[in-house]
Formats: C-alpha cells, sequence, structure tokens
C-alpha cells in the first residue's frame, strides 16, 4: 500500500535526523533529568569497557569474545556516509560492547533496494528501514523477521522499561498477531511530535504589508501577492511563491483545511479515504487555482529533490513551503546568512478552511515507523537484542544524539553541550551535516530522540522561539490513522487493490491541478475508485483501526 | 566512372550534401554543447547564454568532480567490469561458437535452437532477478560478470565468422594430429582477430555503458560501476550529496557544470577510442546481419 | 534492430547423404568439442532456462522463504488480476503505440538516411557522416538521458532555442506534459540508432552488384531512375523482412529508458507493461503478480515474432530460422 510513500523514501531518510529537530519541546524532559547519570556512566566508559558495568540493567560488555552481526541499511541522503563505523559514535560503541557491526549499506535507491533484499531469503541479522511500522508484520509473518517480545523481555532491560513507562508505544509496535517485529525510533514526549510546518518569508509579508496567512484564502492572497508584487524586488517576474518536493506536502498543508486528508485519515471512528470524499473536491479546485495563477510551482512534479527546492528558496524565488524545522528552516536560515540583508522564516498557523476547519496533521508518533529489525536467519538472538538494547540505554541514546565526549560535545554541569566546531563547523558543512559525521542522528535510528539536540542546533542556528509549540494546539489525535497493521489475509486484499489505486489517485489529482482533467467530473473520480475496491479496502483498513483501539 | 551530371543531379547533390552536414550538425551538437558547458560559469548555462563557446570558462567542475574518490572508486570498478568481464564474454562465446560452427557436429542444430531460443524468449526480470540471488551472487561483483556472459546474437556473428574458415586447414590439422583445442588456439583463432576485435568492442561497451544489473542487483557502493554515480548526478540530481564537503553556496554555483563536467568524464574514453574502431562495428554487424 | 536474418535460404536442407541413425563414431571423435561447448551450454542453462523455469511463479503465489517449488500454487488467478486490471488497457496500448511511434519514424527515417548517404559522392565526407552517426550509439543510456532532462527543462537549450525563434510564447514544461513523452522518446530515440540502423541498409546497398548501374547508364537512366529500378529493388527483400521483424517485437518495449524519463505526471502515456513489471516486482514485491505480466508479454512478444517470421518465409523468402 505504500506506493507513494516508497517512492519518497529518500525524503524521510533525508529528514529523519530532523525529527529531531522538530521534534523539540524546548523543555528539559524525562531524558533531560536523568543526563546526570548518564554522563557519569558516560565518563566512566572512554576508558574500554572492558572490565564489566550494567547500563540500565544491561551487562556491559556483551560479549567477553568479540562478535561480529550485520547490518543493513541505506547510507545515502543526510546518513551521509560510505560506512557508519567512520562516525565516531558507532566506534565507541564497538568498545563499550564488543560488537562488531559490519554495516550492509545500500544508497539512495533504498526502496528498491529494500525490496530486493527481502526476497532474497539471505538477510543480515539487523535491518533498517523506513516502513517498519506498516511492513514488518507481512515481513514477520512471511518468517523473515523475528518476533522479539519474548527476548525483549529476557534480554533488553532498558527498552523493556521504555515500554512499561510508555504503554501506548507497545500498541504502535505490536503486530495483529500480538508479535513485536522492530524497534522504533522513539520520542518520549508528547510535544515533541510535530513534523512538518507551513513556513513562509516573514520578510516578504513585512514588505509588502501583508499579515501573517490564516486562513485558505489568505493564503492565497500572500501568494499571488508575492507573484504579481516582485517580492524579491528583483524587477522580474520570477517568483515561484509555493514550492515543494512532491504534492503529498502541499496536501499536509492544504487538505485538512477542507476536513481531508490526502490519505487514510479517520472520521468519528469511522476510516476515510481523502480523495473518495466528495470534500476533496474543494482541495483540488483550490490547488488548481494556485497552480493555474503559477502560485504553486509549476515544476512540482519533476523538481523533486531537496537540493532543487534549496536552490530555489536561497536563489531568493521561493515564497513558502512546508517542511521540517532543522532542514528546512534551520538549514536556509544558516545558508543565507550574510548573503541576504532581510531573509527570514517565520512559521505560518495551519490555513482554517471556508468552513473553519483547521487541523495540524504533520506529526508523529511516539514509536516511529522507521526503526531496525531483526533477521530470522541470525545465529545470535540474545546478543542482536542486547546491542539493539543499548541503542536504547542512556548510554546509547547520548552516542546516537551527541556522539563520544570531547569529539563533538563536552559535559557542562552534567548537560551535553556540542562543541564549536559541530555547532559553527568552518568547513563548508552546515551543523546537522557536521554532527553526522560524528553519530547517526537520535532521530533517524532505533534509540530515543534526544530533545536537547534540537534545541541547541536551533540556538546555534539563531532561532529563539520553537515553531513547533505553535502547532500543539491544531493537533487532533483522533483524525488521524494511527499505524495499523494488517494480518496476511488483510495484506493480500488491501495491497493490491491500493497499488492501483494509489496510481489512479496520483495521476486524476495531478492532472486535475494542472488543468488537464474537469475539476467539475469530481464523481466520476470517487466512482472510478469505487470500481477499484476502495470500500473492500475501508473495511480491511476499519477493522483493523478497531483491532490498534482495542490494544 | 565519370559521368556528367544533368542540372537536376547538381542541385540534388549540393542539397544532399547540405542536408547531410546538417544532420552530422544534430549528431554531433548536443554532445559539442555538453562539452562547452562543462566548462563554462552555471549561470551563463542557466540564463541560455552558452551556445557555441564555453563562457565564463573554468576548470571548477572537474576539479570537484576528481577530488570526489566515489568518482574513481566507480571509474575502477567499472574498468574492472570492462576488463574481466569481456574476457568471461570471449572465452564462453569462442568456446561456444566454435564447436557450432564445425559442421560435423552431431546435434549442432538443436544445440544452436537451443541457444537462439533465448534471444526471443525469456522468463523476465524478476525470476532472472531471483535467479541471481539464489545462485548468491547478489552484491558480488559476479553479479555483473556472470548473467549476460553469453550473447546469443554475438555467439551467432562469431561462429558465422568461424564457419567462412576453410574446412581445408582444420580438416589438414586434424590430418596431423592436432585436437580441437589446439586447432582452435593455433590456427582459427589467428586467423579470427577481426572478429575477436569486433567482440571485444561490443562487450566492452556494453560493460562500460551497463547500469540496470549494477542497479538491481549491487548494494554495496564500493562495488558500483561508474553509470550508477552518473545516474545519481544526471537524474536524480544529487550532486550535492555526492560531493561533500563543498560549501552549498559553492555546489550551486556550479552544479549545472557538474552535470555535465561528469558526462564528459564517463564518456571520454569511448569517444576516444570510437573512431578509430567503429570500422569494426560495422563489420561485426554486417557479418551478423547477413548470414547465408 | 540488429538481429540475424537469413536473407536467402542457400544452405540446402537435406543432404542426400545417408548418415547412420546414432553417429557414436563421430560423437567420440568430436569429444574435445562437446567438452568446449560445455561451460556455454551451462551457461545457457543456469542464466536462462532456469529462469524460464523460475516464471512458474506466475502461477503461484510466491513466498521467498518459502522457495519456488513450496509456494502455493494459484493457477491463473494472476493473470486475470492483470487483464480486469484498470491498466491492463492502457498499457497494452502505451505499450503499442510507443514502439509503433518507433517504427513509423525511425524506420524510415534510417532507410532515407543509409539512401541519402550511397547517393553522396564524396567518399570522405561520406566515411565522417558515417562515424559521426553511429557514435549516439555508443552513449551510455544514462548520460543520454541526462542529457534529455537537461536539455528539455524550462531554461534548457530546447526551450531557448524555442523561445528564441519565437515558436513559443512559454517554456514547455516537456517531461510533465504525457503528450510529449512519445515524441521524447522517439526522438531522442531516432537521434541514437538512426545512424546505427542505417548500416544494414549500407550493407545491402553494397551488395548490389555494379554491373547493374553501368548497364543502366548506358541506357541513359538517370539517378532516380536507377534508385526506383534498381537500388530500391535490390534491398527491398532487406527493408520488408525488418519491417516484418518489427513489426514482430511490437509489444515489445524496454523499460530502462523510460524509467529513467517518466514520473507520475506522465504515466497516461509513459506507462508500459515492462515498466509496471518493474514497479510491481522490483519496487512493490508483487513477484507473482509482476512475473505473471511480465510472462503475458513474453508470449504474446514471441507469438507475434513466430507469427511474423512465418508471413516474412512466405513473402520475401527469408526468415529468422
Amino acid at each position: 500500500m505504500n506506493v507513494a510513500k516508497r517512492k519518497l523514501v529518500l525524503l524521510p531518510v533525508l529528514l529523519s535526523l530532523v525529527t529531531l529537530v522538530s521534534a523539540c519541546g524546548g523543555s528539559n524532559t524525562k531524558a533531560g533529568n536523568t543526563a546526570d547519570p548518564t554522563a557519569e556512566v558516560q565518563k566512566a566508559t572512554a576508558v574500554p569497557a572492558k572490565e564489566g558495568k550494567t547500563v540500565g540493567g544491561l551487562q556491559l560488555p556483551i560479549v567477553s569474545d568479540k562478535l561480529d552481526l550485520s547490518l543493513w541499511s541505506p547510507s545515502g541522503g543526510n546518513f551521509r556516509g560510505t560506512n557508519f563505523n567512520e562516525k565516531l559514535s558507532f566506534q565507541q560503541m564497538e568498545e563499550n560492547t564488543n560488537i562488531h557491526i559490519d554495516f550492509q549499506h545500500s544508497t539512495e535507491a533504498s526502496a528498491e533496494a529494500f525490496s530486493l533484499l527481502m526476497s532474497s531469503g539471505k538477510l543480515p541479522d539487523i535491518i533498517y528501514n523506513d516502513l517498519w511500522g506498516t511492513d514488518s508484520g507481512k515481513y514477520g509473518t512471511q518468517g523473515a523477521l523475528l518476533p522479539l517480545e519474548d527476548l525483549i523481555e529476557k534480554n533488553a532491560p532498558n527498552f523493556k522499561k521504555i515500554l512499561d513507562d510508555n504503554p501506548d508505544i507497545r500498541g504502535q509496535i505490536t503486530s495483529p498477531e500480538g508479535h513485536i517485529f522492530y524497534l522504533p525510533n522513539l520520542v518520549l514526549d508528547s510535544q515533541d511530535l510535530t513534523q512538518m510546518f507551513p513556513q513562509v518569508r516573514k520578510d516578504w509579508i513585512e514588505k509588502l504589508g501583508l499579515s501573517m496567512p490564516e486562513t485558505t484564502e489568505d493564503w492565497y492572497n500572500m501568494l499571488k501577492a508575492f507573484r504579481e508584487q516582485d517580492a524579491n524586488g528583483n524587477g522580474k517576474k520570477d517568483e515561484n511563491p509555493l514550492v515543494t518536493v512532491n504534492l503529498e506536502n502541499i496536501m499536509m498543508l492544504f487538505a485538512p483545511a477542507f476536513g481531508v486528508d490526502y490519505g487514510f485519515f479517520v472520521d468519528n471512528g469511522q476510516v476515510k479515504y481523502g480523495p473518495n470524499d466528495p470534500k476533496f473536491k474543494d482541495v483540488v479546485t483550490y490547488l488548481h487555482r494556485l497552480y493555474d495563477e503559477q502560485l504553486l510551482d509549476p515544476n512540482y512534479l519533476v523538481d523533486t529533490t531537496f537540493q532543487t527546492l534549496t536552490e530555489k528558496v536561497t536563489t531568493d524565488v521561493a515564497g513558502a513551503w512546508f517542511g521540517w524545522s532543522g532542514s528546512y528552516m534551520g538549514n536556509f536560515t544558516t545558508l543565507m546568512e550574510g548573503k541576504h540583508p532581510t531573509f527570514k522564516i517565520a512559521p505560518a498557523n495551519p490555513p482554517k478552511g471556508p468552513n473553519g476547519d483547521q487541523r495540524h496533521v504533520s506529526f508523529r508518533w511516539q514509536a516511529a515507523a522507521h526503526g531496525l529489525a531483526v533477521s530470522s536467519r541470525t545465529e545470535h538472538p540474545e546478543e542482536v537484542m542486547k546491542w539493539l538494547d543499548y541503542q536504547y540505554s542512556e548510554e546509547g541514546i547520548l552516542l546516537n544524539n551527541f556522539g563520544v565526549e570531547g569529539k563533538s560535545y563536552d559535559l557542562v554541569n552534567g548537560e551535553p553541550i556540542y562543541k564549536k566546531e559541530v555547532t559553527h563547523p568552518t568547513n563548508g558543512l552546515t551543523n546537522t551535516q557536521e554532527l553526522l559525521n560524528h553519530t547517526i542522528g537520535g532521530g533517524s535510528w532505533a534509540t530515543v530522540a534526544d530533545t536537547r539536540y534540537a534545541e541547541q542546533i536551533r540556538e546555534a542556528n539563531g532561532q529563539t522561539e520553537n515553531p513547533l509549540e505553535l502547532y500543539s494546539d491544531y493537533i487532533d489525535f483522533d483524525s488521524k490513522l494511527p499505524p495499523v497493521q494488517f494480518t496476511t489475509e488483510e495484506n493480500d486484499t488491501v495491497v493490491p487493490l491500493m497499488a492501483d489505486i494509489q496510481t489512479y489517485v496520483a495521476e486524476t489529482i495531478n492532472a486535475m491541478i494542472m488543468g488537464r482533467q474537469k475539476i467539475e467530473d469530481y464523481d466520476k473520480v470517487i466512482a472510478q475508485l469505487e470500481k477499484m475496491g476502495i470500500n473492500d479496502v475501508l473495511k480491511e483498513y476499519q477493522v483493523a483501526y478497531e483491532r490498534f483501539k482495542g490494544k | 566512372m565519370v559521368v556528367k551530371r544533368s542540372m537536376g543531379e547538381i542541385i540534388f547533390d549540393s542539397c544532399n550534401v547540405l542536408f547531410l552536414i546538417l544532420c552530422s550538425f544534430l549528431f554531433l551538437y548536443p554532445m559539442w554543447y555538453v562539452l562547452v558547458s562543462s566548462f563554462s560559469d552555471a549561470h551563463a548555462i542557466a540564463a541560455g547564454k552558452v551556445s557555441f563557446f564555453p563562457i565564463g570558462f573554468n576548470l571548477d567542475a572537474y576539479k570537484l568532480v576528481f577530488e570526489d574518490t566515489r568518482v574513481w572508486t566507480a571509474y575502477g570498478n567499472t574498468f574492472f567490469y570492462v576488463i574481466v568481464g569481456t574476457l568471461i564474454n570471449l572465452v564462453l562465446t569462442t568456446l561456444g561458437a566454435y564447436p557450432l560452427s564445425r559442421k560435423n557436429l552431431e546435434g549442432r542444430n538443436v544445440i544452436m535452437a537451443f541457444i537462439v531460443f533465448t534471444m526471443f524468449f525469456s522468463g523476465g526480470l524478476i525470476p532472472a532477478y531471483l535467479n541471481v540471488r539464489e545462485l548468491g551472487l547478489y552484491d558480488t561483483r559476479w553479479a555483473l560478470l556472470l548473467p549476460g556472459a553469453v550473447s546469443a546474437f554475438n555467439l551467432i556473428v562469431m561462429r558465422t565468422f568461424f564457419q567462412s574458415i576453410p574446412d581445408s586447414l582444420i580438416e589438414s590439422a586434424k590430418i596431423d594430429g592436432a585436437h580441437d583445442f589446439r586447432i582452435l588456439l593455433r590456427i582459427v583463432l589467428p586467423l579470427s582477430m577481426p572478429v575477436l576485435a569486433v567482440m571485444t568492442l561490443f562487450y566492452a561497451v556494453g560493460h562500460w555503458n551497463s547500469w540496470f544489473s549494477a542497479m538491481i542487483y549491487l548494494q554495496d557502493r564500493n562495488l558500483f560501476p561508474l553509470q550508477l554515480i552518473l545516474r545519481e548526478i544526471l537524474i536524480q540530481s544529487s550532486a550535492q550529496n555526492m560531493l561533500a564537503g563543498v560549501t552549498q553556496d559553492e555546489v550551486f554555483r556550479i552544479s549545472e557544470s557538474i552535470k555535465f563536467a561528469t558526462i564528459i568524464i564517463a564518456t571520454v574514453p569511448i569517444l576516444m577510442i570510437y573512431p578509430f574502431l567503429q570500422k569494426y562495428f560495422v563489420k561485426g554487424v554486417m557479418i551478423g546481419a547477413l548470414k547465408e | 534492430m540488429a538481429v540475424p536474418v537469413k536473407v536467402a535460404k542457400v544452405e540446402s536442407r537435406k543432404l542426400p547423404v545417408k548418415r547412420s541413425p546414432i553417429p557414436w563414431k563421430r560423437i567420440a571423435s568430436n569429444r574435445y568439442l562437446y567438452l568446449m561447448l560445455l561451460p556455454t551450454v551451462l551457461y545457457f542453462l543456469i542464466f536462462e532456462y532456469k529462469p524460464m523455469y523460475g516464471a512458474i511463479i506466475a502461477f503461484k503465489n510466491f513466498n521467498p522463504y518459502l522457495g519456488i517449488t513450496d509456494s502455493p500454487w494459484v493457477g491463473f488467478k494472476n493473470f486475470e488480476k492483470f487483464f480486469e486490471s484498470y491498466y491492463f488497457l492502457r498499457l497494452l496500448k502505451n505499450t503499442f503505440l510507443m514502439s509503433f511511434y518507433s517504427l513509423i519514424f525511425i524506420f524510415p527515417a534510417s532507410l532515407t538516411f543509409a539512401l541519402l548517404l550511397n547517393e553522396l559522392r564524396l567518399k570522405k565526407l561520406k566515411s565522417f557522416l558515417q562515424t559521426v552517426s553511429y557514435l549516439p550509439h555508443f552513449i551510455s543510456l544514462i548520460v543520454i538521458c541526462g542529457m534529455i532532462i537537461d536539455f528539455t527543462k524550462p531554461g534548457g537549450i530546447i526551450n531557448s532555442l524555442l523561445l528564441g525563434i519565437g515558436l513559443i510564447s512559454e517554456p514547455i514544461q516537456f517531461l510533465i506534459l504525457p503528450e510529449w513523452f512519445r515524441t521524447i522518446y522517439v526522438g531522442s530515440g531516432m537521434w541514437q540508432s538512426l545512424g546505427w540502423n542505417s548500416i544494414i541498409y549500407l550493407a545491402a546497398l553494397s551488395g548490389i552488384n555494379p554491373s547493374l548501374y553501368e548497364a543502366a547508364v548506358v541506357d541513359g537512366a538517370g539517378r532516380w531512375k536507377q534508385l526506383m529500378n534498381i537500388t530500391l529493388p535490390g534491398i527491398l527483400p532487406t527493408v520488408l523482412i525488418l519491417l516484418i521483424l518489427n513489426v514482430g517485437t511490437l509489444l515489445n518495449v524496454g523499460w530502462d529508458k523510460i524509467i529513467l524519463l517518466y514520473n507520475p505526471g506522465t504515466y497516461v502515456t509513459a506507462d508500459v507493461i515492462s515498466t509496471f513489471v518493474y514497479r510491481r516486482g522490483v519496487m512493490e514485491e508483487n513477484y507473482s503478480f509482476s512475473a505473471a505480466v511480465g510472462l503475458f508479454n513474453s508470449v504474446i512478444n514471441f507469438t507475434l515474432l513466430v507469427l511474423a517470421n512465418r508471413i516474412s518465409r512466405k513473402t520475401t523468402e527469408s526468415s529468422l530460422w
């Protein structure tokens, strides 16, 4: 079912690190308060950990004789690295656990590479995937993945404690058959869940004498003004008011204002599919108007890389977009520092629609869909589980989020503080990129994302307030479809039907936005979706949703 | 044969020459454009100012590409695949073509049909892929060397050539007591240099340009051939990721020319050898195309 | 297009030599030849025929952890699913049109190019032109598609040119608009293969007996008459068989160039059977379903080819086998 999502796999990989930045609550929460003991432990292990100790109940080193485990993961995009063992955090981890990870990397084409890997039957011990949240059950029942519940019970004191403290998380990662097949990236504080949000050129708004947009009409007028009134002041009508790397982001921005979503959502306990709802016609009409008047990037279908978007922003032609706090807002701000006299980005409220709908839908669950799973072919299930558990120990969390003490951060009053070389690199990299030379990034890995990471990076980038605080009021947990998983039989119904439906929807909606197909005929789209079996799909979703709720 | 040309013929001939020169311009210009752009300033390219000569001549794009170790690793890998792959191709094709060219080989028509059939029918992408995995070739260099090790078409070309070698030569060697391997090595192959040259080129160019199997069979970046890196840069526009360590600003300035520079770097070896070898290619196609 | 062609069946099928039914002696005397043949035959068994056997997953619900043999049979279910699919007709149509347009544009163009080259009297220019025209054939597909993407974008050289001569007033988003996809595909295909395809005609042209032309000149026939009466009839068998074979491969469109150029906006015209197989199989792991679609395509291709070959044998006395 993840046709569209899979193609965008680059994006989550690229941006997952930023879940951290965006997921920052700005306060010292659980992780922060427990930082002191962590710090002690960290100091203690600066010397080789051979003598043995425990972290959160996990005995270190995990094995007395060095053990090799294999781990498959994409390495491209913002993971930045040919081999993760070049990252200092993993070197230190090897020293502490006495387990050597033999990383098997694929490049950006990770969706294909992942599919191909899974079909082999020859799997490494540990497998990374962006979509374990929905796919792990399927591979689990196929026999590719090891059910982990018992192993967690016996070998993973740190992870088990997290599950016990946060019962929601257990539900989010348990398959319909009651198994846990992967360990997710976690955010423990519910305030830190916002992901992407609308961002606009504040300086343009001020220059043109506008105010921050509140409604969809405000948005239209603002974009129109950007385009018509030469917002960048170069005398050319070259403004590209609304830019995006994909349609999904634009949909997340506007569809909720019309009471729908681009994908599945929940309306009063009923699972619905956005494009199958008559209200969706209004979304398409609105976007068509933007496209027609060249307010939406005419190239949005082919300019799908983050690089082209960055180019548009930094060449001063883009006016608004829907993006992450770190990789978009923070990154652009740093890039334009000293190059543009007024450049300023501000977060905007989710737009309010004609019927008063106003909702922010880009937020994650505490347990992310990405994480690490254990293959059924492993010969060392217990050691693997212990190594995974280490990722969730205080020590592991610090290594994954901050790197190695003295190399990328220092302990100041027990608080990890990034070194200046990391927050203000002089080698031409942005600070998030530089950090990734030291560690994997707490937002992208099977570990807990530390809020202090985002906080410090944001401060380094000169952002004083936390943009994410704006959105907690607009988040409606009940209307977002939780990470439901399907049984094999349900999967057999849903997957082939959705493969056709998603292709059809993507094509039709794009064609309507671009004015190639009449929007007046939207009824026909709904009729066609029915013909293609959307009702059967919805039935399975409803079952899965209710099962999830019952857990 | 000097014949007086009529007025009409002269007009036709001149038009023909002009038209064909225009054609050759169309064949060459895209490559020329790429070449001059690779030396030009990215802003000039984006503004559409570059047409026949470099504008804002600079070598920055080349410098960046040459500094990138991944490009070099991939370059090395491609050479490996070309050399080893072509060797395997030549050995297997020769070993297949020679016996099948011997008229007294019992069952050769059956074997020939068995081989030719694969040109017209295949199990398809998915079974072929699963096969490679099953054989344990996945993510190894062998995955690019063994599948496709013999091209049925090339085997036919070679066999046709071998058939043109006079039987009497081979028969007399047999009478002298030489066995078949010896005959192949000492008599047939020395006479077959032209066709070997053709085969070498066909196979080598194929390896040089191949990317799809690398995309589906390889995961380890250290094994990637050049074409896959090219794909990242050209099709997925991720020059930025590739050129780590360069400031983003700088990358934007030359991102356009980076693309063109990588095209040139990846195509130059072929462009260099090609004019000298093209007549062999043509010969190969002709041998293969018209079997009697 | 470069396929081996039996232009004339000179080789007689029935040699009037009596052979013993089981010629053990000859087999034994050729044992080294068989030994030589072994690796190549093994190659074809392992890398060509084994996947053909593997295609039976089209009739199964393939689970990689059970393997091909143990996966459960489902009969023709996967095929039925494909035939009932919303995309079935469109894929068929796109696949057909993509090669049909290639055929009706590239085929005559290659022939014309060869004929014009043949008329050229300046030998040096002729060989230069040949060299230049074969060149694109050797440039990798990745590079070609990279060039296409770059040339066709707004601000690319093609848009600049069209704007410059005033043909258009706004840049065209060539790669987004489905109506341009086939033009781009066929146009770039022409650039890639025009020269290379002309080789076979040049070969046929050079095979025409020069004395025919000399006799025509003596008879006072002009160039046009020579073309009509000698050149064209001389290469007609080659042209015909190539044409028929092309028809035989009408549903055989490769995926590689298309997957490098298409996007959801152009699926309407760009999605063909092989790209569909690639997406459903490799990207979405519907192995059995996509193997079924692939097998369907293989069978259709093969059938068309057999038919074309039969027609060719009857009408032109030349055939592939």
